[in-house]
């Protein structure tokens, strides 16, 4: 809930379903004249981006996360939820041109917007434990 | 007889800067007692806030032991700490931490979510917290467009939402005027006789010490008030072992 809130009060949302509108037009439209791995491959900056643009949000959310005493769990399903949401609604435009290729999307989106909010997260572990021992770990 | 709330024994903690490794603390030991306000102050990168952020279970020591209110910090995994910060210590960074996209409500109620209290005992705790720091007007505000000192008493809030038995502030009137820095030193007087809190202040502002009950100076990693013994301290340890057993 806490990270629907949180993309709903964001821009990450926005920019993501304006994209994904624009990327079912332009499969409809020029969809056969653009290569599929082309097509495909715009997703991976797209979605990293819908992620990037809130990443201060994110990021503070995470550590009053920490600070309050959330879970590991409660913390892992935070980083998710907002990765999730966005890789389906990029996907969706692609089962258009099949569910192998939206399926695709589906998971390259997924790797990329999941990297930004691990990226996140290993900001807010590390602000509040540099210490030899997680070096030597 | 005093029961000591918070027992530091032979603390060491280093930092990996570089090549280099600094040593933040070294070998501190201390008691902290039940309801006291203490101080504890120090040059920038003394390791004041590395204290606190221990005590607060945010980060584990490199050696020594960290008793909270009976845990032992030490014994326990993420999860454990996890409850420790939800239920037994609240901690208060020097940005107050707020979550700029939540109202102050929300902010106040995340603690009891995250610790899955129904609905309608949040609303009445969040309600009974923004009342107690005379936020109840602000709390359909965000962050952003409160003042210094609002933000500070909506981070007091949130701290106090689960009755803490220890309170740690980093810096608490570092941001704020003189005026608003007293209102916030009288307010941890406050919650200490309401509550019984024991608070814990790091700050490098002498004048706030004036409003502690005992001082301490970490200079360098070292702290001045040393562990003497822990005999004549109702410190009870059958009580630790149940806890942790329980964890």
């Amino acid at each position: 809930m806490l990270a629907l809130k949180q993309m709903l009060r964001g821009h990450g949302l926005k920019v993501c379903l304006v994209a994904a509108l624009m990327l079912a037009i332009l499969i409809k439209v020029a969809g056969d004249k653009v290569p599929d791995p082309v097509l495909v491959g715009v997703v991976l900056p797209a979605s990293a981006s819908s992620l990037i643009i809130d990443f201060r949000a994110h990021y503070s959310m995470l550590r009053a996360l920490y600070m309050v005493g959330a879970t590991p769990r409660q913390v892992r399903t935070y980083v998710l939820v907002p990765s999730t949401t966005l890789s389906a609604i990029y996907g969706a435009p692609y089962v258009t041109i099949g569910v192998v290729w939206a399926t695709l999307v589906f998971i390259l989106s997924l790797i990329s917007s999941a990297t930004v909010m691990m990226l996140a997260l290993r900001i807010t572990r590390k602000g509040f434990s540099t210490s030899i021992a997680m070096y030597t770990q | 007889m005093v029961e000591a709330v918070i027992v530091l024994r032979n603390v060491w903690k280093s930092y990996r800067e570089g090549d280099s490794i600094v040593t933040v603390l070294k070998n501190v030991s201390a008691l902290f007692y039940r309801g006291e306000i203490a101080g504890i102050h120090g040059p920038s990168g003394s390791g004041k806030t590395t204290l606190l952020r221990i005590i607060a279970g945010l980060e584990r020591p490199d050696r020594g032991e960290v008793i909270v209110d009976g845990y032992n910090l030490n014994m326990l995994d993420d999860l454990g700490l996890a409850m420790i910060r939800n239920t037994v210590v609240s901690y208060i960074p020097q940005d107050y931490g707020l979550v700029e996209n939540l109202t102050v409500r929300e902010n106040v109620e995340l603690p009891l979510l995250i610790a899955g209290v129904p609905k309608e005992e949040r609303e009445a705790k969040v309600r009974e917290a923004l009342e107690y720091m005379g936020l109840l007007t602000k709390a359909n505000s965000y962050p952003t467009r409160l003042s210094g000192g609002e933000r500070q008493r909506v981070a007091i809030a949130r701290a106090l939402v689960t009755t803490p038995s220890v309170l740690l502030a980093d810096e608490p009137t570092a941001n704020l005027d003189w005026e608003n820095a007293i209102k916030v030193a009288e307010m941890f007087k406050m919650i200490r006789r309401d509550f019984g809190t024991t608070v814990l202040i790091v700050t490098h502002d002498p004048r706030i010490l004036e409003y502690v009950d005992r001082s301490m100076n970490l200079m360098d990693g070292v702290l001045k008030d040393k562990l003497t013994s822990l005999a004549g301290h109702t410190h009870n340890y059958s009580r630790l072992t149940r806890r942790e057993n329980k964890l």
